[in-house]
């Protein structure tokens, strides 16, 4: 869970997001783990912005992330949508 | 042991406070300033700083990964909405309860309603855990 979280956070912060001038606010998460991730393995992060739409004044953004190891091997996946409002 | 619907997992009961909403951002790198400064959140809908979403989900997959130790790790998959936030100071309750057991393929899994809830009863996380039992 916590790779899903730093990953998240360094895309947020890729698209600019993480500022301080607007809000960002987590609605909803998919993840699967497909194998335990140990302590010294690094990770590979490849997220892909799906979605990036506005409705009633909110942008809603989906962020798709795969976590692949060091043999390209895929060890979790995740789906979050992240709503975003000026502050 | 058999699994059935019905069956609860050990339940997590939890106060969250703002210095391990300061770790959380350390370790996460999620340095948004919702969850750290007291001035900036209070000029957000919220009125005061709000813990990250992904720390209280971190307490949905402590509770399944301590009731499936190897198959959560392993093939795990859940769904979830955060529904309200959850602010330092606040005590949650932790649940998961079996709603359903499907087997294909010989392979058992288990459907499981997993839920974050306050005191009062607001629900903070709700949604769906998947999880092989075999």
């Amino acid at each position: 869970m916590a790779v899903v979280a730093a990953g998240l956070s360094r895309f947020i912060k890729h698209l600019d997001l993480a500022d301080g001038t607007v809000e960002v606010v987590h609605a909803s998460q998919e993840v699967s783990f497909d194998r335990p991730v140990t302590p010294g393995e690094t990770l590979e992060i490849r997220a892909t912005l799906k979605s990036n739409s506005e409705r009633r004044g909110s942008r809603f953004a989906t962020v798709e992330m795969l976590f692949v190891d060091d043999s390209g091997e895929q060890v979790a996946s995740a789906r979050s949508l992240i709503l975003v409002n000026a502050t | 042991m058999t699994i059935q619907p019905g069956d609860m997992l050990d339940s997590i009961d939890r106060t969250v406070t703002q210095a391990q909403v300061e770790a959380y951002a350390d370790a996460a790198g999620d340095h948004n300033p919702i969850h750290l400064d007291a001035e900036f959140a209070a000029k957000t809908p919220f009125g005061k700083r709000i813990a990250h979403g992904m720390l209280t989900l971190a307490m949905v997959s402590e509770m399944l990964t301590t009731a499936y130790p190897s198959n959560w790790a392993s093939g795990g998959r859940l769904k979830v909405r955060f529904r309200a936030p959850l602010f330092p100071g606040e005590t949650v309750h932790v649940t998961g309860e079996v709603k359903k057991v499907t087997q294909s393929d010989g392979v058992r899994s288990a459907e499981i309603t997993v839920g974050v809830k306050k005191d009062d009863g607001d629900d903070v996380i709700t949604g769906q855990a998947f999880v092989q039992l075999d």
